[in-house]
């Protein structure tokens, strides 16, 4: 006997009580139940709806829920992990690999002037790296990142891990560009060939970390509406 | 010791061999499959179930994918290229395994 959506429904509340509040890991369980009781129904017609719901919970006790919950929140990280990875080397293809390493040999090619500030030595590699990381979010990603972000009608845990990183990650980013463009502010000049060094190879790696980190967020982002449709406003 | 305790650690590679057989198999349908292929001998529960697929999926040796089927969305599990080459040396090792207790409760025909 096929259940009906408000019967469903009542198993995602279920769910819930249960504490599995998160959308993703809810439609495997709720899918589970359904499956479960719509066999075991066929076998004793005469039951109600609500015996089967009683059957299920002794066939599937509450612990086992939690248990299912715990764990799947340890896996996520690591599930997260492998996601980026993936990515991130989907991203360092060829041609790419290779003008990373050609910008780092350009940033030590600029000659280092001691009377110009140093955000005018990179402004213009700045610049770029700032139209292309919109041009990735917005035109090639297609705003995903923010429409996910207003979209989203249900909790999704892998997706709440996801902004918990992107959050890190911003932050990190944020904090490097508001030390390099502190000069707007303060008289930022130097001739310590240490720090000038530093400055020409820690540059294109931010550079490299930003670009790859918005490709690797919008690929996510895409993933997570391609598995969960139904979690998200007009799909 | 009950049968459960006795198959527990021998469910990585049953679901990888079911999943390497079957292609792609929801969490409910590798149960039931269990069971039947088993006689009934088998039965996994939901609390060993799903954290070990998660726990595959996040090693990278499963992927998911879900699908609307008319009122409700399911999560399919399939092996990726490295599943299923682990596949491979999961069923190899329980092959070993299965040997050394032969060897333990019947020395001599061996």
């Amino acid at each position: 006997m096929k259940l009906r959506q408000e019967q469903i429904n009542y198993l995602f509340s279920y769910c819930s009580e249960q504490g599995i509040i998160h959308y993703d890991v809810q439609i495997e369980m709720v899918d589970h139940f359904t499956e479960w009781i719509e066999l075991n129904w066929e076998k004793q017609p005469d039951a109600n709806f609500m015996n089967m719901i009683e059957q299920a919970k002794k066939a599937i006790p509450d612990n086992e829920l939690k248990d299912i919950i715990t764990q799947k929140e340890k896996f996520l990280k690591k599930e997260l992990t492998g996601h980026y990875h993936q990515e991130i080397l989907s991203f360092f293809t060829v041609p790419k690999i290779a003008l990373s390493v050609l910008l780092v040999a350009i940033f030590y090619a600029i000659p280092w002037d001691p009377e110009k500030d140093i955000t005018q030595h990179f402004s213009i590699f700045i610049l770029i790296t700032n139209f292309y990381t919109l041009y990735l979010v917005l035109w090639r990603g297609k705003n995903i990142i923010v429409k996910n972000k207003d979209e989203k009608m249900f909790p999704l845990l892998q997706y709440e891990k996801l902004i918990w990183l992107g959050k890190v990650v911003f932050i990190s980013h944020s904090c490097f560009f508001l030390i390099f463009y502190s000069s707007f502010f303060f008289d930022f000049k130097t001739t310590n060939q240490y720090l000038i060094y530093t400055i020409k190879t820690m540059l294109p790696f931010m550079i490299i970390s930003i670009v790859s980190w918005y490709y690797v967020q919008v690929k996510i982002n895409k993933k997570i509406r391609e598995l969960y449709p139904t979690a998200f406003a007009n799909n | 010791m009950n049968k459960s305790s006795l198959y527990k650690g021998c469910l990585e590679p049953i679901l990888m061999q079911l999943l390497q057989k079957h292609g792609r198999m929801y969490g409910y349908e590798m149960t039931q499959k269990v069971k039947e292929i088993t006689k009934g001998e088998l039965h996994i529960t939901e609390g060993a179930l799903y954290p070990l697929l998660h726990r595959l999926e996040a090693e990278g040796l499963l992927e998911v994918e879900t699908e609307n089927i008319g009122n409700r969305l399911r999560k399919y599990y399939s092996l990726t290229k490295n599943g299923k080459k682990q596949t491979t040396v999961a069923i190899e090792e329980m092959k070993n395994f299965m040997t050394t207790l032969q060897i333990i409760l019947h020395p001599k025909t061996i």
